[in-house]
């Protein structure tokens, strides 16, 4: 497959940053960014009203059903703020990994090491907000489908909503019921439109990261008696490169945060819902507890790459041939490798690494919690059974 | 009639806060203008007259838990308020013991070592430390203030009652108790009039002092804190300037005869004592430019100014070595001092983890009874936020201390030290090699001091809470 350019890369992702009125090439946020948070939030607010309504303990089910839904909605208005601060550092990154990216694209030795990974992510990018998509579509149009289904089998019209929402008005006729449908399933695009976007910049910026680290490594690997000049060519790339691996820590320590603590408290819930809830939720249980924990693994996966790929720089660092060198290369190569042994890691806000052992830590916490969960519930009516 | 006594180093950047200490009735004498016999028997007189009072109170505190052992609830509560305070008791005592190894890390950084080149960035970050101390120092101040103040407000609403176990038909019932802040046991009646007056008053002193005598003693370690780390800044902030420095040094040809001659004016660096930390005499400004009286260069070569290979003067040689001298003596002096710190306070960190954790879980258990927003609720939250947020103080210090010593390591490889002398580069190695470990504050070797900690009583907090609603 052809090696992608930079532009393909983050067209979508630029298109996206455009739509939701924070575009690339303009420091000022658009009005239409206000307008999308606000209709969202609104959105969120009556959600949480609605789930405080029925908070009591007999409603226990009920309310793990209504959880997941905030807690993506508020996961992905706070990841978006989030990165609306750090826009733009966002900006100077994607420059300064395009310069980097078209020095790759002019080598093609460079280029062959690098292929895989670039396709990988073009791969990534167009199927994730593909499947995103598609799950967002199937969700908001169950509602016309339930309301024909019930309407063919039992003749009467049920007005269905999306998503469970405290209204101050009844949602019995038509027109009370399409305005409230269509305000739900435009929050459900945004909403969608910003976790996935978050995500896929991610992805994306940490992939391009790590390319570069490995070419370093590759670099290194190559340097002999005669080309130990190069030497300090290959420590200055690499402490450029580590400076932008800090800016990209730097910009998402916090949504990382944001979904490490909401994604464990989601698949507390769903997994909750999976055991106890009756049948027919039971597909859209699953479809969704997939998605979280998809999205949490490919969290972990580029952050754990970044990590392999940043040490890796300590190995090649030995394996060039550095005992025909004379004695100054060699006290480089040993800063080097002094140096490499830290890996440059991405944190949750410096609370835990994002890593595979993360992924590990998040699912058996989530599971602990699940199985206290369990053991704590009684559905309602076995009380009334003792009385008996 | 005052006159003010001379201070140095950390007492003179701590002062507001040893004054503070000294007022709240804490065994600290030193650090006075005015030593004399009478001034110090006030002093003494004063400090365990505090000690006397708060000690009575406690253990009035601990009769009326006694007495009333009958009812879980009240017992509970009652629990839950006895080690509260016991960390101000604790605290107390182990600074009445320990006040010597005090009193060595405050003397610490009595004498520092100093370069004509870096003097302004030091007094930059020493600037910047003193500003954070004061804003901590205000904050914890006006937290405990706060507190007391909620505390003594809070008194006022809900019922004042205390439970007691009937024992004939094994209920609980109530009886009226006298509206103070705290229950405890007086040989006088406290109901009401003078008896009731002299005991809220009582209690409001003992409720501000003990408070106030456990934060105080968490602000020096957090101050000490903020010290070290902004002298890891400073190191940090000089390395570049001291690479571009020696990129011009190239040769260091040491005068070999001079090198293994035993001078008698050459005064040997003194090894601090392991039981006395006084660094006096380790830094002379003679021995950090390497010069003796007679002129430059008493160990390296002399070269004439034609012969210098390096282009530069002998001057400017000597300056480019003693600044590398500079910084690795100031990052010696930073590890002696977060040593000392530990040393010091170490074993409080224990007693007040593991007073911490017992009073965590009882209140974990007080939680799940909250049925509503009552009194009940907020004084059970109000414990829970003011526990943690005393663990919470000195994790995130300790942690900040953490990631300074260890981004030390990063700050030396990310300058141009390619372009440097050789000597440069060994230097840059030497430092990322020791830098790699970072430098932490451990509770007595039990536990270090970090965020990690703080996370970790937090998961024990929830899943305690978690695991008792199940068993209500």
């Amino acid at each position: 497959m052809d090696i992608p350019k930079f532009e393909e890369l983050l067209k979508q992702i630029q298109m996206n940053f455009w739509l939701m009125g924070i575009p690339f090439d303009n420091p000022k946020i658009q009005i239409r960014y206000y307008v999308l948070l606000l209709t969202l939030s609104l959105m969120l607010i009556d959600e949480i009203a609605f789930f405080g309504s029925r908070m009591s303990s007999e409603n226990f089910l009920e309310l793990t059903q209504l959880a997941p839904c905030i807690c993506i909605g508020v996961l992905s208005v706070l990841k978006i703020l989030a990165l609306t601060a750090k826009r733009q550092k966002i900006y100077e990154l994607t420059q300064n990994l395009e310069c980097l990216h078209k020095i790759i694209l002019n080598d093609t030795r460079k280029t062959e090491l690098v292929r895989k990974n670039l396709v990988l992510i073009k791969f990534i990018t167009k199927y994730f907000f593909v499947l995103n998509a598609v799950l967002i579509f199937v969700y908001n149009f169950s509602s016309p489908v339930i309301i024909a289904y019930n309407y063919i089998v039992s003749n009467e019209v049920q007005f269905v909503l999306p998503y469970a929402v405290l209204l101050p008005f009844k949602t019995d006729s038509w027109i009370p019921w399409l305005i409230v449908y269509v305000y739900s399933i435009f929050c459900g695009f945004t909403c969608v439109l910003y976790y996935a976007t978050v995500d896929v910049l991610y992805c994306v910026m940490t992939s391009l990261v790590c390319n570069n680290f490995s070419l370093i490594s590759f670099k290194l690997q190559k340097v002999n008696r005669n080309t130990a000049h190069l030497l300090k060519e290959v420590v200055k790339e690499q402490q450029y490169v580590l400076k932008l691996a800090e800016d990209l820590e730097n910009i998402f320590t916090a949504p990382n945060l944001f979904n490490v603590l909401i994604g464990s408290v989601e698949i507390c819930a769903l997994g909750f819902n999976l055991m106890i809830g009756d049948l027919t939720q039971i597909p859209g249980c699953i479809l969704f507890l997939s998605s979280v924990l998809l999205q949490i693994l490919i969290m972990s996966v580029f952050g754990e790459n970044l990590i392999s790929e940043s040490s890796r720089i300590a190995e090649a660092a030995f394996l060039c041939k550095w005992y025909e060198m004379d004695q100054k290369s060699k006290k480089t190569i040993l800063t080097i490798m002094i140096r490499s042994h830290k890996p440059k890691k991405l944190t949750a806000y410096k609370f835990s690494i994002i890593s595979y052992g993360s992924f590990s830590k998040i699912i058996s916490t989530s599971w602990s919690y699940f199985t206290i969960l369990r053991t704590m519930y009684t559905p309602p009516g076995t009380k009334f059974q003792d009385d008996l | 009639m005052m006159t003010k006594v001379k201070t140095q180093g950390l007492v003179t950047d701590l002062m507001p806060c040893i004054r503070l200490l000294q007022a709240a009735g804490h065994f600290l004498f030193n650090y006075h203008a005015d030593t004399s016999g009478m001034n110090m028997l006030l002093r003494k007189i004063y400090s365990s007259a505090h000690a006397v009072l708060i000690v009575v109170h406690y253990i009035c505190m601990g009769i009326n838990m006694a007495q009333y052992k009958d009812e879980v609830n009240e017992l509970t509560a009652n629990t839950i308020t006895v080690l509260f305070f016991a960390h101000s008791i604790i605290k107390l005592a182990f600074f009445a013991f320990n006040s010597k190894s005090f009193y060595r890390t405050l003397a610490v950084w009595n004498q520092s070592n100093s370069h004509p080149l870096f003097t302004e960035s030091d007094a930059r970050y020493h600037q910047i430390s003193l500003s954070k101390m004061r804003r901590l120092l205000y904050f914890i101040c006006g937290m405990t203030v706060f507190s007391v103040i909620s505390w003594v407000t809070l008194t006022f609403f809900g019922e004042s009652v205390r439970m007691i176990a009937s024992k004939e038909t094994n209920e609980t019932l109530t009886e009226p108790a006298p509206r103070l802040p705290l229950k405890a046991w007086y040989p006088f009646k406290t109901m009401s009039g003078g008896g009731y007056v002299f005991a809220f008053i009582y209690q409001i002193y003992f409720l501000l002092f003990s408070m106030a005598l456990a934060n105080l003693l968490d602000v020096i370690f957090c101050s000490w804190l903020i010290f070290a780390c902004e002298q890891l800044q400073h190191l940090k902030a000089i390395m570049k300037p001291l690479m571009e420095l020696s990129a011009a040094l190239d040769t260091y040809r040491p005068n070999t005869a001079e090198l293994f001659r035993v001078s008698s004016t050459d005064k040997t660096e003194k090894v601090p004592d392991a039981v006395d930390m006084d660094i006096r005499g380790i830094y002379s400004t003679q021995q950090d430019f390497g010069m003796t009286l007679r002129g430059a260069g008493g160990k390296l070569q002399n070269f004439n100014a034609e012969n210098n290979p390096n282009g530069l003067t002998a001057k400017q040689e000597m300056l480019a070595r003693s600044a590398i001298k500079y910084w690795v003596e100031r990052h010696k002096h930073v590890v002696r001092l977060v040593a000392s710190i530990g040393d010091t306070y170490g074993t409080a960190l224990l007693f007040h983890m593991l007073v911490s954790t017992i009073t965590l879980t009882l209140l974990a258990y007080q939680a799940t009874k909250i049925n509503g927003i009552n009194v009940y609720a907020f004084s059970t939250i109000g414990y829970l936020v003011y526990t943690l947020g005393q663990v919470f103080h000195f994790c995130i210090f300790g942690n900040r201390l953490i990631e300074e010593s260890s981004s030390v390591m990063e700050a030396a490889y990310s300058c141009q030290w390619y372009d440097g002398s050789e000597e440069a580069k060994t230097f840059v190695q030497i430092v990322c090699q020791q830098c790699q470990k970072a430098m932490t504050i451990s509770g007595a070797k039990f536990f270090n001091v970090s965020l990690d900690l703080f996370a970790s009583v937090l998961g024990a907090v929830v899943t305690y809470f978690m695991v008792l609603i199940q068993l209500k």
